[in-house]
C-alpha cells in the first residue's frame, strides 16, 4: 500500500465492508453513520446464546442446550452455579445438583440439569393439531383418591375429573379441536389436594406425535407404566413435588434432555429409560438405585449414575445394550452382582469413570468396547480399591495393547488380573 | 474535528472500539488483526438462530440445525417451478461456502412420498480439509489417524501450531500414511490438509482403523475438502463430532460411519453399495434425493437413525431384511419405486418404534411384509401406505398386527384389500 490516498481509500473500503457485515447481521446502518458509531451498531447485533462445548462437567437446559461446561478442576472451584436462559412461562428453580455437591464430588464426569416449574404451577402440554378431525388430543389421566383435576384444553373448553373413590383412578381424556393450530393444555389440581399423573396406555401412544412439549407442574406423580413413554418432545421437570415410580417411565421416548429433579430419591423402576433416545441428567445422590434394564437399548452417550445412600449391587441388565454409551460414571458403592458381561454390547464406551476406592465384587468384562483411552484406563486403575479376592478385569488385547507394563501394574499391584 | 492527526487518532479509537464490540460478541480479535479483516470477524458473530419445528420436509444444516421445514404440500407448492431449492436466512459458517442441497428441486416437487430430509453441503473456502481438535492435556491428547493418498498425490498437513508436515505418495497406486501429532499446549487447533501436487488428479481420504478410533475424542469437527475419496473401511468411524461434506466427496468404503455419533450426515453421494455404512451409528442422516443404486447389507443396522428416506434409484434394487433391521429408534422408513425387499421375513426387525412406512405411489412389494413389530403406526400413515400401494396380482400379505389395524375402519382396510393385498 502506497500513498496516503491509497490508505484512506482502503479505510473507506473497509468501512463499507464493515457496514455490509453489520447489515447482514440484521442491524440497520444508514449511510450517514460515522465510523465512530459502528461499535454501537455492533453492540446491537442480536446474538443468541452460544452453546458451550462439551467438557467433563456440563450444565444442560431442559431442551438439551449446553449452558456451561467446565473441566472437573474448574467445576470444583466454582463459587456459584451458572445461570440458565429464560423461558416464557417457566420459572427456573435451580439445578439438580447443588454447588456443595459439585464441590465435594469425587468423580470426573457430571451432567447437571436445570429444573423449571411452570410459572402458574400447573402442568402445560403444548400440542400441535394439523388435521383436527383425525387428531384428537388423547391422554390417560391418573387422579389420586379424593382428588380432582381441572383440564383446560386451551380452546375455551375445560372439564374436571373428580375421583371420589379410595384409590387412584385412570381417565381417558379425548378432546377434538375444530381449528388446526397450537394449543396449551393445562392440568391443575382442583381443590388443592392429592396428586395426578399420566396413564399413557399403550393403545394411545401412537397419538403422542401431536405433543410438542410438556412442562410438568406441581403435585405430579407418575406411577403408571409408560407415563412418559412414546413421546417425541421436550419435557421440563420441577425440582420438587414430583415423583416417578413407574416402570417403562420414558420407554420408547425421544426427549432431548431429561433432567431428573433432586426430589427423585429412589431409582428402583425397571426399564426406566428402555429404548430411550436422548440424554439424561440424574441428581448426584439417591436413596436406592436398583431395578432392571434401567437404560437398555437407549441411545445415551453419557450416563452418570447417582450415588445411592446404601450399597447397591445390581445385575448386568441394568446397562446392557447401550450401543452408543461413551461416558459411564459410577459411584464407589455401586457394584455388579454378576460376573457375566455387565457392559454387554456397550461397544462405544471410552471413559469408565469410577469413584476412588471402587472395588468390584465380580469379574468384569469390558472388552465389548475397544475404545478405552489410555488415560481412561489409567484413571480407572488408579481409582480402583485394593482387592483381596481373585478379580479379573477383561479389557481385551486391543485396549490393553495401548498400555505400558507400568500402567497395567497400577491395577495388578492392587490384586487384579488384567486380561 | 480539526487536524489530520486528530482525525487519524479518531479512526484508531474507532477501530479499537469496534474491536472491543466484536470481542464482546464472543469473537476473538487478536491485536494484530488487520482492520480490513474486521468485516470477516463481524460476519462470524453468532446470531440468534431459531430452529424450525420438525415437519414432513426438513432442511438441515451440517450441524443438525433445522433451518426450515414444511409440510409436503407446502414444500411442493413453494418450490414448484424452481430450478434449485432456495432457503432464506441461510446460516453462514466461517471457512465454509454453501455448496447446495443434496436434493433436486424437481425430485421434491414430484415425489408422492410424504417425507424428505434435505441436507446442506459445504465446500471449504480454501478447498482443504479441516480437522478441528480440542487438546485438553497435551501429554495425553494427540491427533492420531490415517490418511489414504491417491497415486502421486502430495499433501501438506498444517497442524495449526506452527508445524507443517508433507505427506507424499510417489507411487502409482494408493497408499496409507499415519498422522501422529502431539500439540505443544492445550487449546483448539485447526488442522488443515491441503493438496500441494496432484499430477494424476487423484484423491485422498481417511484410514480411520479401529486401532486409531479410540483417540478420536479430540476431534470436534471435520470439514471435508475437495478431492476426497473415502474408500477405506471405517473412514469416518468412531467419531463424535460434526462433519460437513462438499458435493464432490465420494464414499465407497464399508463401515464408513459405523460406531460414530454425528448430529447429522448430509450425503451427496450417488451410489449406496457399501455394507454397514451406518452400523451402530448414533445420529441422523440426510440422503440425496436420487442415486444410481441402493444396495449393500446392514445399511443402518443397530443405528439410532430416526428417519431413513431412501433415494430414488436409477437401478431397481431388491434388498435383504438386514438393511434396516434393529434400527430401534427408527420412526420413518420411506422407499422409492425402485427398492423392494427380497425376503418375506421381518424386513423391519426390531424397529419397534416405526410410525410410518412411506412409499412412492405405485410401489408394489414383491414379498409379504411384516410391520407388526411396531404398534405405533399412525392412522393417516397406514391409509397413505394403502393409497400409494400399486395393485398386486401376487398373494401379498401386509401384517400390521391387531393393535395397528384395530385403529382402522373397514373402509380404510379396503383400500389395500381392493388392490389385492391381505391385511393381517
Amino acid at each position: 500500500m502506497g500513498t496516503t490516498v491509497d490508505k484512506l481509500n482502503a479505510i473507506l473500503t473497509t468501512k463499507g465492508n464493515i457496514r455490509t457485515a453489520i447489515i447482514d447481521k440484521g442491524v440497520s446502518v444508514p449511510t450517514a453513520t460515522t465510523l465512530s458509531q459502528y461499535s454501537d451498531k455492533i453492540d446491537s447485533i442480536s446474538t443468541g446464546p452460544v452453546e458451550a462445548i462439551e467438557k467433563d462437567v456440563n450444565f444442560y437446559d431442559y431442551d438439551g442446550f449446553r449452558v456451561a461446561s467446565y473441566s472437573i478442576t474448574e467445576a470444583k472451584a466454582l463459587t456459584a452455579l451458572p445461570t440458565p436462559p429464560t423461558h416464557d412461562g417457566l420459572t427456573f428453580q435451580g439445578w439438580n445438583w447443588t454447588l456443595s455437591q459439585l464441590q465435594n464430588y469425587n468423580r470426573k464426569f457430571a451432567n447437571i440439569g436445570a429444573n423449571y416449574l411452570p410459572s402458574n404451577g400447573v402442568t402445560r402440554i403444548r400440542i400441535k393439531i394439523n388435521t383436527s378431525k383425525e387428531e384428537p388430543f388423547v391422554l390417560g389421566l391418573r387422579v389420586a383418591s379424593k382428588s380432582s383435576v381441572l383440564i383446560n384444553y386451551g380452546d375455551g373448553s375445560q372439564e374436571t375429573k373428580s375421583n371420589t373413590g379410595n384409590s387412584a383412578t385412570n381417565y381417558n381424556l379425548t378432546h377434538s379441536y375444530t381449528t388446526n393450530g397450537e394449543y396449551d393444555v393445562s392440568l391443575s389440581r382442583f381443590g388443592n389436594v392429592g396428586t395426578y399423573g399420566f396413564a399413557n396406555v399403550t393403545s394411545n401412544h401412537y397419538r403422542n406425535y401431536i405433543i410438542k412439549e410438556i412442562n410438568i407442574g406441581q403435585y405430579v406423580l407418575f406411577d403408571q407404566s409408560y407415563s412418559l413413554g412414546y413421546l417425541d418432545c421436550k419435557v421440563s421437570f420441577p425440582s420438587s413435588s414430583f415423583s416417578a415410580t413407574c416402570t417403562y417411565c420414558f420407554a420408547y421416548s425421544s426427549i432431548p434432555q431429561v433432567n431428573l429433579p433432586p426430589c427423585l430419591t429412589a431409582f428402583t423402576s425397571s426399564y426406566f429409560l428402555y429404548y430411550f433416545k436422548g440424554a439424561v441428567s440424574f441428581p448426584p445422590t439417591c436413596s436406592t438405585l436398583t431395578g432392571q434394564y434401567l437404560t437398555q437399548y437407549s441411545s445415551l452417550r453419557s450416563l452418570v449414575l447417582p450415588r445411592p445412600s446404601s450399597n447397591a449391587s445390581v445385575g448386568n441388565t441394568l446397562l446392557s445394550q447401550n450401543y452408543y454409551l461413551k461416558y459411564l460414571s459410577i459411584p464407589s458403592n455401586f457394584t455388579f452382582s454378576t460376573s457375566s458381561n455387565v457392559l454387554q454390547n456397550c461397544r462405544n464406551i471410552t471413559f469408565f469413570d469410577v469413584e476412588s476406592g471402587w472395588t468390584p465384587t465380580q469379574n468384569i468384562t469390558f472388552n465389548a468396547s475397544t475404545c478405552y483411552t489410555i488415560q481412561a484406563m489409567v484413571d480407572f486403575f488408579t481409582n480402583l480399591g485394593t482387592t483381596s479376592s481373585t478379580r479379573t478385569l477383561t479389557f481385551g488385547s486391543t485396549n490393553l495393547g495401548r498400555l505400558t507394563n507400568a500402567q497395567k501394574a497400577i491395577a495388578t499391584d492392587k490384586g487384579y488380573t488384567l486380561a | 474535528m480539526g487536524s489530520i492527526t486528530e482525525k487519524l487518532q479518531a479512526i484508531i479509537d474507532s477501530k479499537e472500539d469496534i474491536r472491543t464490540s466484536i470481542i464482546n460478541k464472543g469473537v476473538d480479535v487478536p491485536e494484530s488483526t488487520k482492520f480490513s479483516d474486521y468485516p470477516t470477524k463481524i460476519s462470524s458473530i453468532p446470531t440468534e438462530k431459531i430452529e424450525a419445528p420438525e415437519n414432513d420436509v426438513n432442511f438441515y444444516d451440517y450441524d443438525g440445525f433445522r433451518i426450515a421445514s414444511y409440510t409436503i404440500r407446502g414444500a411442493q407448492s413453494y418450490f414448484e417451478g424452481c430450478d434449485t431449492l432456495r432457503i432464506d436466512n441461510m446460516p453462514t459458517h466461517t471457512g465454509l461456502t454453501f455448496d447446495g442441497w443434496n436434493w433436486d428441486a424437481m425430485d421434491l416437487v414430484k415425489t408422492s412420498r410424504k417425507y424428505a430430509d434435505i441436507g446442506a453441503l459445504y465446500k471449504t473456502t480454501d478447498n482443504a480439509t479441516h480437522i478441528k481438535v480440542l487438546i485438553n492435556n497435551p501429554s495425553i491428547d494427540i491427533l492420531n489417524t490415517g490418511l489414504r493418498l491417491g497415486a502421486k498425490i502430495s499433501l501438506n498437513v498444517d497442524y495449526g501450531d506452527g508445524t507443517v508436515e508433507t505427506k507424499e505418495n510417489t507411487s502409482t497406486s494408493a497408499t496409507n500414511v499415519i498422522i501422529n501429532h502431539t500439540f505443544p499446549s492445550a487449546g483448539f487447533y485447526d488442522v488443515k490438509i491441503s493438496i500441494t501436487s496432484n499430477p494424476n488428479s487423484t484423491r485422498y481420504g481417511f484410514v480411520s482403523t479401529t486401532s486409531y478410533g479410540y483417540r478420536n475424542y479430540v476431534i470436534k469437527e471435520i470439514n471435508i475438502g475437495n478431492n476426497v475419496l473415502l474408500d477405506q473401511s471405517y473412514s469416518l468411524a468412531y467419531l463424535d463430532c460434526k462433519i460437513s461434506f462438499p458435493s464432490s466427496v465420494l464414499i465407497t468404503g464399508t463401515y464408513c460411519f459405523s460406531y460414530s455419533t454425528i448430529p447429522i450426515v448430509n450425503l451427496p453421494v450417488s451410489s449406496f453399495t457399501t455394507n454397514y455404512m451406518f452400523y451402530y451409528f448414533n445420529g441422523n442422516i440426510s440422503l440425496p434425493s436420487s442415486c444410481a443404486s441402493f444396495t449393500g447389507t446392514y445399511f443402518s443396522q443397530y443405528s439410532s437413525i430416526k428417519r431413513v428416506i431412501v433415494p430414488n434409484t436409477i437401478n431397481t434394487s431388491s434388498v435383504g431384511n438386514t438393511l434396516f433391521n434393529n434400527n430401534r429408534h427408527l420412526e420413518v422408513l420411506s422407499l422409492p419405486m425402485g427398492v423392494t425387499f427380497n425376503t418375506s421375513a421381518n424386513t423391519v426387525q426390531n424397529c419397534t418404534y416405526l410410525k410410518e412406512f412411506d412409499v412412492e405411489e405405485g410401489w408394489v412389494p414383491t414379498q409379504n411384509i411384516t410391520l407388526s413389530v411396531s404398534s405405533v403406526f399412525k392412522v393417516d400413515g397406514m391409509v397413505r401406505l394403502f393409497n400409494n400401494l400399486g395393485d398386486t396380482r401376487a398373494a401379498i400379505t401386509i401384517t400390521l398386527g391387531r393393535t395397528n389395524t384395530g385403529r382402522l375402519t373397514s373402509d380404510q382396510i379396503a383400500i389395500a384389500t381392493n388392490k389385492g393385498y391381505t391385511i393381517a
